[in-house]
């Protein structure tokens, strides 16, 4: 009664067009009013207190550093730049762009920072260099994901807080996976660029040495954020900071494109956008915890233990069900519900513990580009002040079986996680 | 909180739902405690009685979920001491370094009157404390061997965002640093920090900080009990038998989370060990001197009541 | 009436963004600093900076409202013919300011909460009453920028109808 109120209004206010926070925060209150759960008042709790991370302050600092680097000029320089160095390859940007969320993923764990960070310069790449807005969107959400499974990852923290598995094993693990994820993600983007006759230009060593001189600046900008990272002086979402301190610096004073107004309207869309994600996530926190006091997400792990035997058909409707869960909950509250739950059945069914959670990383990582929410969606419509419905079409459904094809191979293949860490021991 | 457990009188047939939130993990002795809890609770009600346990902060952070045992949508809840500061004075004194030389010793001193006592003093932030669970002893886990204070000196330690806590790094010459607790293992393996504290020594295993910072020092500078708490509006609307209930089951939950507290980190220790670890012991005199300023400044006039610190002292002595 | 307390919010909201996403830039930056050049503690900085982002948050939740820039599902909608697809926009953005409505009234209510508990904040102890109002502000906001946008769809309904009788 309370489960199916929960999503039925969830349903009835999305089908009627309404914001995708309101039908998860209005799915939420209505379901605490029809359980007489709590007070209704616990929901606006909720709402505060799902955006009060500084581990989530690096999606407002990304996105402003994304508006400051295109208002400040920094973005253009980067991609005449990367086109100077690229356009001659088929599918030359989109590879760059999902290179770049490679690297970048190999520092920052959050997929939404990644998306926003690296989408702000590369979607406008891609449109200028010949690629249909719908495919620059769709790759760029969908690429985000890499930083989730390419180490170091927030999300792995939390999966082996919940079970006991050894960080340096998930870490070690995940490298493979995400590097072939990736490679498959690359491999469709050269196959568009070719089939849809993308057009190259030539190498031009002139050109391509003027573009480095004026876009040092510009250059400075990533190998700062990830050097700093890197060499331990701040940790991701401070570098989220600097890279505004710098944006802001580089386009005030050096590049001189951003005045005092221009700033004014650059921060205010900043802050509109990263209000719409946030707003999301404060609403969908209300969803969640319906879904926690339900145990919706318990009881139909305990069902699936229930009925089978076979490790196959038990990995299978694993994936299934995490999948679905993927498209309503946030990761780490659904990995720290799941998780304890399906580990100790692991060794019944003969399944090592991180083969099994490079498995949930994997489907949850899908989930973040499933509608109606898949959180990386959203970041990406808001580069481009798209529809999420824009977002929906062949692109991404590609990139999806990319996915899927990486989670089947890493499902039925262990060795390919389970390669590396074996050298730790 | 469901609607069946309001009214209050314990009629025939009445049933009770309630839940219960942890911090921690499932698995851990709060989860296993509190699992108990609820086993004994049902089985004394003759089934009356119904407590959902939800482990691994599921159901929110430490703040929102006492801010949920206030408003009644959360029933009981095990809850760090350090994380009660923000709606109390009555815990902070927990907060002092050194306060208890030991484990053992803390257990023993928290069923003395002057602690008993804390535990009454929220019932004026709504809530109705029922006794003492833990949270641990402090230890510092570093990516090199600290001895003495000297090695400490100007490393970077991980601390809790608590004003006295950091205090307490700064008096024994480290530099504290505030990370999100999820931000702890990468930014040591980065760099950003040398060291991790203000957390107890099973933390060190169960979060996995031995891998990236394997020297473990035995410091013992801070105990964290973690009260067991009811809701004050769940409390107050029981009636007295089922109240007296409730301190029995609680009262043999909390014996058995002891238990389980001292199997894991011996356990735990063991397996670290095993894994690379090394356990560190220290002359405590020399850090206890060092830490004297943070008395200094926080108790009288900073806000901590002398009176009382002197009362659980007098409880320590006793103990010893 | 309504379009001038529109646009008075849209000018505070665009001034409460620009100053604290600049602040929070700055403390975060300042932090960095004090840690690896001064290598001097600076506790409040996460705290700060946390709050601040808050703030952004909700207050960008309201320029949202404004700009039309909350992302929904809209190929359901997209599919009905032009007449009703008016109807039913102006009937979901009164619904969605009455969410709002609901909303704006809970979290005075927890905001109330809040002040009666007397909660502080770790390390800046501020009362977090202060720190929570951004969530009445931000929703307060948000509805009259909803009642502006659903006065103007009206509006342009009735002009329209006139049009077609004259
Ligand atoms: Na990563
Ligand atoms: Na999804």
């Amino acid at each position: 009664m309370i489960t199916a109120t929960l999503f039925l209004v969830f349903a009835v206010i999305t089908i009627l067009g309404m914001p995708i926070a309101l039908a998860l925060v209005g799915g939420g209150m209505a379901a605490i009013v029809a359980g007489d759960l709590m007070p209704l008042f616990t929901s606006v709790q909720k709402m505060f207190s799902s955006v009060d991370s500084f581990t989530l302050a690096a999606i407002p600092f990304f996105m402003l550093a994304g508006a400051l680097m295109s208002s400040g000029g920094i973005s253009r320089r980067l991609i005449d730049f990367a086109n100077a160095a690229v356009g001659w390859m088929p599918g030359g940007l989109g590879v760059v762009t999902i290179f770049s969320c490679m690297l970048f993923g190999c520092l920052c764990g959050s997929p939404t920072a990644t998306v926003a960070a690296i989408g702000a310069v590369m979607v406008p790449a891609l449109e200028q260099g010949g690629y249909s807005r719908k495919f620059a969107l769709s790759t760029i959400a969908a690429a985000g994901m890499l930083g989730t499974i390419i180490p170091p990852s927030t999300v792995m923290i939390t999966y082996c807080s919940a079970t006991g598995v050894s960080v340096g094993s998930m870490f070690m693990a995940g490298i493979v996976p995400g590097i072939t994820l990736g490679a498959l993600m690359i491999a469709f983007a050269i196959f568009y660029g070719v089939k849809n006759r993308i057009p190259r230009t030539k190498f031009n060593i002139r050109k391509f040495l003027s573009a480095s001189y004026h876009a040092i600046g510009a250059i400075f900008m990533p190998i700062i954020i990830l050097g700093g990272i890197y060499t331990g002086i701040f940790t991701p979402t401070e570098s989220a900071a600097v890279a505004c301190a710098y944006g802001l610096i580089v386009g005030c004073f050096i590049y001189r494109e951003i005045n005092f107004k221009g700033l004014v309207e650059t921060v205010k869309s900043a802050a509109a956008s990263s209000g719409m994600i946030m707003f999301i996530v404060a609403c969908a926190g209300v969803f969640g915890l319906l879904m926690t006091r339900e145990q919706i997400p318990a009881h139909a792990a305990e069902f699936i233990m229930s009925i089978c035997s076979n490790k196959v058909v038990f990995l299978l409707l694993v994936n299934v069900l995490l999948l679905i869960v993927g498209c309503f909950m946030d990761t780490t509250p659904a990995i720290l519900i799941i998780a304890p739950i399906l580990f100790p059945a692991l060794s019944a069914y003969n399944i090592d513990p991180v083969h099994f959670g490079i498995i949930m990383l994997l489907n949850m990582c899908i989930g973040m580009i499933t509608p109606p929410l898949g959180i990386n969606l959203y970041v990406a419509a808001t580069l481009r002040q798209a529809k999420v419905g824009e977002l929906v079409n062949r692109h991404l459904l590609k990139y999806m079986i990319c996915c899927l094809v990486n989670l089947l191979l890493i499902t039925y293949i262990p060795q390919i996680c389970l390669w590396l860490p074996s050298f730790m021991e | 909180s469901g609607g069946d457990s309001s009214g209050g009188e314990s009629a025939e047939g009445q049933t009770y739902e309630w839940t219960a939130s942890s911090g921690l993990a499932v698995g851990s002795s709060w989860d296993l405690g509190l699992l108990k809890f609820a086993e004994l609770l049902n089985e004394r009600s003759n089934g009356a009685i119904t407590l959902t346990v939800h482990s691994g902060a599921t159901l929110g952070s430490a703040k929102e979920t006492l801010e949920g045992v206030q408003m009644g949508s959360i029933d009981f809840i095990v809850e760090s001491s350090a994380s009660l500061s923000n709606f109390t004075d009555a815990m902070s004194v927990f907060d002092l370094p050194y306060l208890f030389p030991d484990a053992a010793t803390a257990r023993k001193a928290l069923s003395g009157e002057a602690a008993q006592g804390q535990l009454d003093a929220l019932e004026s932030i709504g809530m109705k404390g029922i006794n003492y669970w833990e949270n641990g002893i402090y230890a510092i886990g570093a990516v090199k061997p600290v001895k003495n204070l000297a090695d400490l000196k100007g490393m970077r330690v991980r601390s809790i965002d608590s004003p006295l806590q950091a205090d307490v790094y700064s008096a024994l010459g480290a530099m504290p640093v505030v990370l999100a607790w999820g931000d702890i293992y990468t930014s040591i393996q980065t760099g950003v920090a040398d060291a991790v504290s203000s957390t107890a020594v099973t933390n060190m295993y169960t979060q996995n900080f031995y891998e990236v910072a394997p020297y473990i020092t035995l410091s013992n500078h801070g105990y964290s009990p973690a009260p067991l708490i009811c809701s004050k509006s769940l409390w107050d609307s029981l009636s007295e038998d089922i109240q007296q209930l409730v301190m029995e089951c609680a009262e043999e939950a909390r014996e058995y989370h002891y238990q389980i507290c001292d199997e894991q980190l011996a356990e735990y220790m063991a397996e670290m060990e095993a894994n690379g670890a090394e356990f560190i012991e220290i002359d405590q005199t020399e850090w206890e001197a060092a830490v004297q300023p943070v008395y200094e400044k926080y108790v009288g006039e900073g806000g901590i009541d002398p009176v009382l610190v002197e009362a659980i002292q007098t409880d320590v002595e006793a103990v010893e | 009436m309504l379009k001038k307390l529109d646009q008075a919010f849209s000018k505070v909201e665009g001034f409460l963004s620009v100053v604290l996403f600049l602040a929070m830039v700055a403390i975060v930056c300042w932090s960095v600093i004090c840690r690896y050049a001064l290598k001097i503690p600076f506790l409040q900085s996460e705290e700060l900076a946390r709050y601040l982002m808050i703030y952004i948050v909700y207050i960008g939740t309201s320029i949202g409202v404004k700009s039309k820039s909350h992302i929904g599902v809209e190929v359901f909608v997209d599919m009905l013919p032009e007449k009703i697809y008016k109807k039913v926009r102006i009937f979901t953005e009164i619904l969605c300011m009455l969410m709002f409505v609901l909303l704006f009234v809970l979290s005075l209510q927890m905001f109330n909460h809040l002040i009666m508990t007397k909660q502080m904040t770790t390390t800046t102890q501020i009362p977090t009453a202060v720190v929570f109002f951004c969530l009445p502000m931000g929703f307060f906001m948000g509805i009259i920028h909803y009642l502006y946008s659903i006065e103007t769809m009206i509006k342009d309904i009735m002009h329209r109808k006139e049009e077609i009788e004259a």
